[in-house]
């Protein structure tokens, strides 16, 4: 492939009528009629002097926007938008402007830490040098490597964390554990059966008719920013028709043309009585069904049969009337989608939910074609070699009762360990929190505090939290704006991209970056493990990375990045229907309709709705439990910023004022919910919070925010002001921060909420593994 | 630095806005705005009953009035209007008196806690000077907001001002403001009960006073 010059960028930006090729390199990039400068620019409040800037990537949450951070004496004063950036073009939300405050929280660690003496989460801890907080590891691990498979490393997203995986096969363990899949585990494994790639990537901006089912793109998705502009631009635009079936009222249902609440848990029945409709009226896509599935239409139709519009209408509360009219809207209105994000395959049916919805576009033929439902594209990174080998799997890495599970959750591995089917030496967790994150925070935290299971936890961390607070020591880590690595996400776009995230300023005091860590206990562990972290550098690791991807480096591969912070090939365009040479990646080559290996493991192998037994005999005051995402926290990892706890730092309980009226409740009653006893279960789990009647809100849930109500998390996730002495007495001086004292949710405001998962059970998806977040049925009462 | 043939102002399209504070945040990082206060923020109110219920929002920030009642009311003149329209506050002639605070009928003004003098929203001036856009407008995901030049027939506000129908908050105020809404709501313009979100409360607005 020949050079791309920026004259090729030029010449391709002016080409395109799509907003792909956005002009390159910071310069003046608005079209002539515009006067203003589109971003990638920042100056001085006073002088009105340009600002130095370098462009990453945000870490924020699992977007992978491209950003610029602006830069004044070595200091980040602003983070903008990558314009050239395929996934955000030049906006950032509101998450990652607030990426400063993760930078330059007071409350962040720069010292390796020790626990004195006593027991864990006692909060005594002394400061020790890396030399002696790696002298300690180092041994440790060197004596736990005669057993090297009962290592445990905790990360986020395992997919995202190749050093810690490398470190971790290096040592000698499969047990490489990441959290993700508790979000959205069961999505990635419906998909996965049935067309041969995990995940998807509705094109919305080109749909004319969008079903939403449960998704919230314009508040929360794994990709933000660019799935809510092209929302708005599908429906703006291309005048896109948009029916939102919720259990709540969202940002996006409130947007849509029509909302349909929905008994919850029933998703699947409602897509497959929509889908009996589409079969029994014969408005199904029968060459596509015939060549592209490996089902007949008449085995469909027949299985469908049995969800009849009426039955759907007596268990989701959608009338038979309005699926008969949307089904068939649907069918005629080319191209059209759905979109399902967690909220649809957070239950315990959610792999069959998942499929289910995923049938409404198969048999309207709406796969991977423009508007339609399409397959996510992005760029495999290569295994710096030498890779060490996997070893083989466990227990915990693969449970054998878990078997479609691909990337494993948190919450099974704690149970297994309490349970002690799986022994643990050291146990290492890098930038997850579970003891916030997972469901049933008392099991992860009786099995933290308990050295018999957990005899030593490495905890590496740029903040305190709950679960580095039960840690025996905790190494400080860089903040994501102080490090480096090379992001690769699905592309809202469908062409693929490749950013960089860089060190943007130094590493504050010493802070080490993971690649740092990493490569360093390796060499001191030794043991054959330093072989395969001989990387001089960060840099010399990441080149390695991107060594297969040919174009990036025709362009100039890691200083291509370095100067851009993305790279995409201009001259890609969104490859629909990559189906139609050599099929789809699944076993037959063609959509799995009937899955075989379920079929094969005893599970229902055609999509099925199956009814959650709790939610039909829901006594007078129980109440299903909904946790929703918002666009301004991300779970655990943005409660050191201070502009976004000020914006939402409290998550009272979301109750329909007829329910609350029935139960004797008031807008800004205490109220206590309390998990539903089911047998088996060990203990009473309860969270006290505020009402909050809202009209938005099916009337047998009860609906809170995730991100709240943070412990040993500091003063800004706490609430908790400082005073004007405590500030100056914080070190370095580049993190005292005058507003510390103006902290004012907690005192002033109505307080900063209650973690709702600690009350949650642990409940996988039998087929996905996901956690079953959607299931819990709590009693509600005023407190 | 202002020219004399520009006149600026904002259009904000409801219809493309997602209520996602990217510009409440944006702004907080670009004028170094302390806790407590804000100079751009999101109104958020619901309405209609379940399950016809709706919920209606508006992003909110200066208006940048032709007529501004603030820049008449100053008594040291720290409030002053540039020639292209853009409402300025002068931080060394402020005393701090809050008359501006007092005659503005949207809100806008507030005193900064860690300087005690009064600041709000001027388009990012210093960021127009340099030709750039407003700090809000540059960070919407979605692009629902428009700056520029309304004295020119051609720019993208012009236009979008000449083909659409807006409104203006408190209309019958006479203060010509230069923030332009499209797809308003009744409910999210009116000035009671300002919530600006559904997990949090209240509080946060009125303590901006």
């Amino acid at each position: 492939m020949q050079n791309i010059t920026r004259r090729d960028f030029l010449k391709v930006g002016a080409a395109s009528t799509a907003v792909l090729a956005i002009e390159c390199q910071f310069g003046p990039i608005a079209s002539a009629a515009e006067r203003f400068i589109e971003g990638g620019r920042s100056v001085n409040r006073t002088s009105g002097l340009p600002r130095s800037f370098l462009p990453s990537t945000c870490m924020q949450c699992p977007a992978g926007c491209g950003n610029i951070s602006y830069i004044e004496e070595s200091r980040v004063v602003k983070i903008g938008g990558n314009p050239t950036h395929l996934s955000n073009q030049g906006s950032l939300c509101a998450r990652g402007q607030a990426g400063i405050n993760a930078l330059y929280d007071p409350d962040r660690l720069l010292k390796p830490m020790k626990r004195a003496k006593g027991i864990r989460g006692n909060n005594d801890w002394i400061e020790i040098s890396w030399e002696e907080a790696y002298d300690e590891i180092a041994k440790t691990m060197a004596a736990a490597r005669s057993n090297p498979r009962d290592f445990v490393f905790l990360t986020d997203d395992l997919a995202q964390d190749d050093l810690g995986r490398r470190f971790t096969y290096a040592f000698g363990s499969p047990n490489a554990i990441g959290s993700t899949g508790v979000y959205d585990a069961n999505k990635l494994v419906g998909t996965q059966l049935t067309w041969g790639k995990a995940g998807d990537m509705p094109d919305l901006a080109h749909s004319k008719y969008i079903l939403v089912f449960g998704a919230n793109p314009l508040e929360s998705n794994p990709q933000f920013v660019g799935l809510a502009r092209r929302f708005i631009d599908g429906i703006q635009k291309n005048q896109a028709k948009v029916v939102a079936f919720d259990i709540r009222l969202t940002n996006t249902s409130t947007r849509a043309n029509e909302t349909h609440y929905v008994n919850p848990g029933t998703y699947a029945l409602l897509a497959l009585s929509m889908a009996n409709v589409i079969m029994q009226e014969g408005l199904y896509d029968a060459a596509f069904i015939e060549q592209w599935t490996n089902v007949s239409a008449a085995q469909l139709a027949q299985h469908l049969a049995q969800y009849t519009p009426e039955r759907a209408e007596a268990e989701t509360g959608v009338t038979a009337l309005v699926i008969r009219r949307i089904a068939t809207e649907f069918a005629a209105t080319k191209p059209g989608t759905t979109i399902s994000d967690a909220m649809l395959s957070n239950y315990a049916n959610g792999v069959q939910n998942e499929r289910a919805v995923m049938l409404l576009n198969i048999i309207t033929g709406n796969i991977d074609t423009r508007g339609g439902l399409c397959m996510p594209v992005q760029y495999d990174l290569a295994e710096p070699s030498p890779a060490p080998p996997a070893p083989a799997p466990s227990l915990l890495s693969n449970p054998p009762e878990l078997p479609f599970a691909f990337q494993q959750s948190v919450e099974t591995t704690m149970q297994m360990i309490k349970d002690r089917k799986h022994s643990v030496n050291v146990l290492m967790t890098h930038g997850v929190n579970p003891v916030y994150s997972n469901p049933d925070m008392g099991l992860t935290e009786d099995v933290l505090m308990d050295q018999t299971l957990i005899p030593y936890h490495i905890a590496v961390t740029p903040y305190m939290n709950e679960t580095a607070a039960l840690a025996d020591i905790i190494l400080p880590e860089t903040t994501f704006l102080e490090d480096w690595d090379i992001e690769v996400r699905p592309s809202p776009e469908l062409v693929p991209y490749v950013s960089l995230k860089q060190s943007v300023v130094p590493a504050m005091e010493s802070a080490r970056s993971f690649f740092e860590i990493t490569t360093q206990l390796a060499g001191m562990i030794m043991g054959g493990m330093e072989q395969y972290f001989a990387y001089k550098s960060v840099q010399g690791y990441l080149k390695a990375r991107i060594s297969d991807i040919s174009g990036l480096n025709q362009a100039g591969g890691l200083d291509y990045l370095m100067q851009h912070g993305v790279w995409y090939d201009p001259k890609t365009r969104p490859n629909y229907g990559s189906f139609t040479a050599g099929g789809f990646a699944t076993p037959s080559g063609k959509l799995e309709v009937y899955s075989q290996p379920l079929a094969d493991r005893n599970f229902s192998a055609l999509p099925t709705y199956e009814p959650i037994a709790s939610f039909r005999e829901l006594g007078n005051n129980e109440m299903v439990l909904s946790i929703f995402d918002t666009a301004i926290q991300t779970d655990a990892k943005t409660g050191n910023c201070m502009w976004l706890n000020e914006i939402q730092h409290d998550n009272p309980v979301w109750i329909n004022p007829a329910t609350a009226a029935r139960l004797g409740i008031k807008d800004g009653d205490i109220v206590k919910l309390t998990r539903s006893h089911k047998s088996g279960e060990a203990k009473e789990r309860s969270i006290t919070s505020t009402a909050y009647l809202t009209e938005g809100i099916h009337e047998e849930v009860v609906a809170m925010a995730n991100g709240n109500g943070r412990a040993e998390s500091g003063s800004v996730a706490e609430g908790e002001p400082l005073t004007a002495d405590e500030i100056t007495e914080i070190e370095p001086r580049a993190l005292q921060d005058p507003n510390m004292k103006l902290i004012w949710w907690k005192e002033k405001g109505t307080g900063i909420g209650i973690n709702a998962k600690q009350i949650v059970p642990v409940s996988p998806d039998p087929i996905g593994g996901g956690q079953a977040w959607g299931d819990v049925v709590v009693t509600v009462a005023k407190a | 630095m202002a020219e004399e043939n520009k006149r600026y102002a904002m259009v904000i399209d409801i219809r493309r806005c997602i209520a996602c504070h990217a510009c409440t945040v944006a702004c907080k990082a670009e004028m170094a705005t302390p806790l407590e206060v804000n100079a751009t923020w999101m109104k958020i109110v619901e309405k209609g009953a379940f399950p016809d219920v709706r919920r209606f929002w508006l992003p909110r920030l200066c208006n940048n009035c032709t007529d501004a009642i603030c820049a008449r009311n100053c008594p040291t003149k720290a409030t002053y209007k540039r020639d292209d329209g853009i409402v300025m506050v002068d931080q060394h002639r402020c005393i701090g008196c809050k008359y501006c605070i007092a005659s503005c009928p949207y809100d806008v003004r507030y005193i900064n806690p860690l300087k005690n003098i009064v600041q709000k929203c001027y388009f990012c001036s210093h960021r127009v000077d340099a030709g750039l856009l407003p700090a809000c407008v540059e960070t919407c995901p979605t692009r629902a907001m428009v700056f520029g030049d309304t004295n020119d027939s051609k720019s993208e506000i012009s236009q979008i001002l000449a083909s659409n129908a807006t409104v203006v908050l408190k209309k019958e105020m006479q203060t010509d403001p230069q923030v332009f809404y499209i797809s308003a709501d009744e409910a999210a313009m009116s000035s009671i009960e300002e919530r600006i979100n559904y997990y949090t409360e209240p509080a946060f607005i009125k303590l901006r006073i």
